[in-house]
């Protein structure tokens, strides 16, 4: 088995779509405050 | 909830409570997690308090196939006031953790979906496995349990 290197993932993966890097937020959003408020686990 | 210690070792562990058991604060850029008793091994607090802090969680609503992800730095406090603010099942937490949130976003549901975890056909019948504390009796070769998987419920129920 070949232990693969970082590199590798480049050509495994596609890169993440535009959408997937922006939705990162630096806060909890309103709904991020109303998924949390209904939320009965945190994993 | 997930933590790294100061080797790099990493813990992940279950939280639950009431729905909103969690609190956000305002500007949400904080989040609140009561820690209740459990077992006392505290793999994961320990590591945030001896490590660098960083703590990923997710949070999961039944039925729901997309997941809340919060990622931080985590402080812990016993203040008094703040434990008295998530007072749950009658009993105040053994102490909070404050997280500063550095990312939060929702993740999309293909794992979830993936694993059919809501689906009511895709229920698991829980005779398919012994309980946990029978496969834990019969790991440690303790032979049969001295009491019956109701009694064991019954005793969690007044530890919530």
């Amino acid at each position: 088995m070949t232990a693969l290197t970082l590199e590798d993932l480049d050509r495994i993966y596609k890169p993440p779509g535009q959408l997937v890097l922006d939705k990162v937020l630096d806060h909890v959003d309103r709904h991020g405050r109303a998924f949390i408020g209904l939320s009965p686990s945190a994993w | 909830m997930s933590s790294a210690g100061p080797d790099g070792a990493i813990d992940v562990s279950p939280r639950g409570g009431e729905p909103g058991f969690v609190h956000v604060g305002e500007g949400g850029r904080e989040v609140f997690l009561p820690d209740r008793r459990g077992n006392n091994r505290l793999d994961v607090i320990r590591n945030l308090l001896a490590g660098s802090g960083g703590i990923g969680m997710m949070f999961m609503i039944p039925g729901f196939d997309d997941v809340y992800r919060v990622n931080g730095k985590v402080t812990a406090t016993d203040d008094p006031a703040l434990l008295e603010s998530f007072v749950e099942f009658g009993k105040r937490p053994s102490l909070v953790l404050r997280v500063a949130v550095t990312e939060a976003f929702l993740h999309c549901p293909k794992a979830i979906m993936r694993g059919r975890l809501w689906d009511p056909e895709a229920r698991v019948p829980r005779d398919r496995l012994p309980t946990g504390a029978e496969m834990i009796y019969d790991q440690l070769k303790l032979g049969e349990l001295p009491v019956t998987n109701e009694q064991i419920i019954d005793s969690y129920k007044t530890q919530l």
